[in-house]
């Protein structure tokens, strides 16, 4: 039973260094107890949302737009980062979803800040997407 | 039982880990997060053949003309009035991508009949009004086009050549958008000049002369 709770730790220990910010907001990590809390980690249904970019004319990444973002999510900040092969990260841009009335819109102009602004187009392979708010 | 309890620990441990792989930048302590992931589809389409392009040049020194079913075009720059102007559309249907996916790259190819003795910089600009393959000079100075050129590029010297030209940032957003697509108008950017560029149509013969428009796409 020692050696089962000391798995356990060790476990969620890991869980939560993997899990970064999102399950580390509500864990309490204790020196040898962990114990979770009621983390709200759907609240603005983001998880369906197709971005798309923009490109210039050498197929440059000028931009990421996000349409359809649920009302629930206005006010939130979006970070969008571009996935490369082997799940590497391009670049990662940050933008304040806008009040609206109905479905939302997030816009991020690729910059030094976000993105970078030579990340190739053909190298993204997926959109990875986040938001967070208050 | 125990390992009943490691498995499910383990699972979740791979689970969170991979659904939270780009969330790192997200605040600790915010207590209003979601994530989700969107991958994309990579592929390439060749738009080709006479039914999806439609090509022609016009000549400054016969305004009433067109000159749509010629298996070349000419482009030149004059100022003596006699200025020949290439015009190519490719039909994009025929890719059948989605509002929602875009171009990586989009390159125009164009293979020169006769090269000019000394290169010359073209311009391929937008066409933003339709036009028909009976198209003359004169109904030309009529069409709107683009602000600026797409791209310039140059002539090379060589015939036979196959010339690439970007238009990626055009065929992107044609994607995107509804609007139609008009294709570009072909000019050559110098000075007065007697020097031609002509160009395979997609009347010429040889299917591997006629023009393309190469689409990397992601949907």
């Amino acid at each position: 039973m020692k050696f089962l709770s000391r798995t356990l730790v060790i476990c969620l220990a890991g869980a939560v260094t993997l899990a970064g910010s999102a399950a580390a907001a509500t864990l309490v990590v204790g020196s040898k107890t962990l114990s979770a809390g009621n983390a709200t980690t759907t609240a603005c249904g983001v998880l369906s949302l197709t971005p798309t970019r923009n490109v210039d004319n050498a197929g440059r990444v000028t931009r990421v737009g996000i349409t359809g973002v649920p009302l629930t999510c206005s006010g939130e900040t979006v970070s969008v980062t571009l996935v490369g092969a082997s799940n590497v990260s391009l670049g990662t841009g940050t933008g304040v979803v806008g009040s609206c009335t109905t479905t939302c819109s997030v816009s991020i102009t690729a910059s030094v800040t976000n993105f970078g602004t030579a990340v190739s187009a053909a190298s993204v392979l997926s959109f990875s997407f986040a938001a967070v708010g208050a | 039982m125990k390992i009943r309890l490691l498995v499910i620990v383990a699972a979740a441990t791979v689970g969170i880990g991979s659904v939270t792989a780009f969330a790192a930048t997200m605040g600790v302590g915010s207590w209003h997060i979601g994530t989700g992931a969107d991958t994309l589809t990579k592929g390439t389409c060749t738009v080709i053949g006479s039914t999806n392009i439609a090509d022609e040049y016009v000549l400054e020194s016969s305004p009433g003309t067109n000159n749509a079913n010629t298996t070349t075009a000419i482009v030149r720059a004059s100022t003596s009035g006699n200025r020949e102007w290439m015009f190519v559309r490719f039909d994009l249907s025929s890719c059948a991508l989605p509002t929602t996916g875009g171009a990586d790259t989009a390159t125009m190819k164009l293979v020169v009949k006769t090269a000019p003795g000394t290169a010359r910089t073209l311009a391929a600009t937008p066409v933003l009004t339709t036009w028909a393959e009976t198209l003359t000079w004169t109904q030309a100075q009529a069409l709107t086009y683009g602000s600026a050129a797409t791209t310039t590029f140059s002539t090379g010297t060589t015939s036979g050549a196959t010339l690439s030209v970007p238009v990626t940032i055009d065929v992107d957003a044609l994607i995107k958008s509804t609007t139609a697509n008009y294709g570009w108008q072909i000019t050559d950017t110098g000075a007065s000049s007697a020097t031609t560029t002509t160009f395979n149509t997609v009347e010429a013969a040889t299917a591997a002369l006629r023009p393309q428009l190469v689409i990397n796409y992601e949907k």
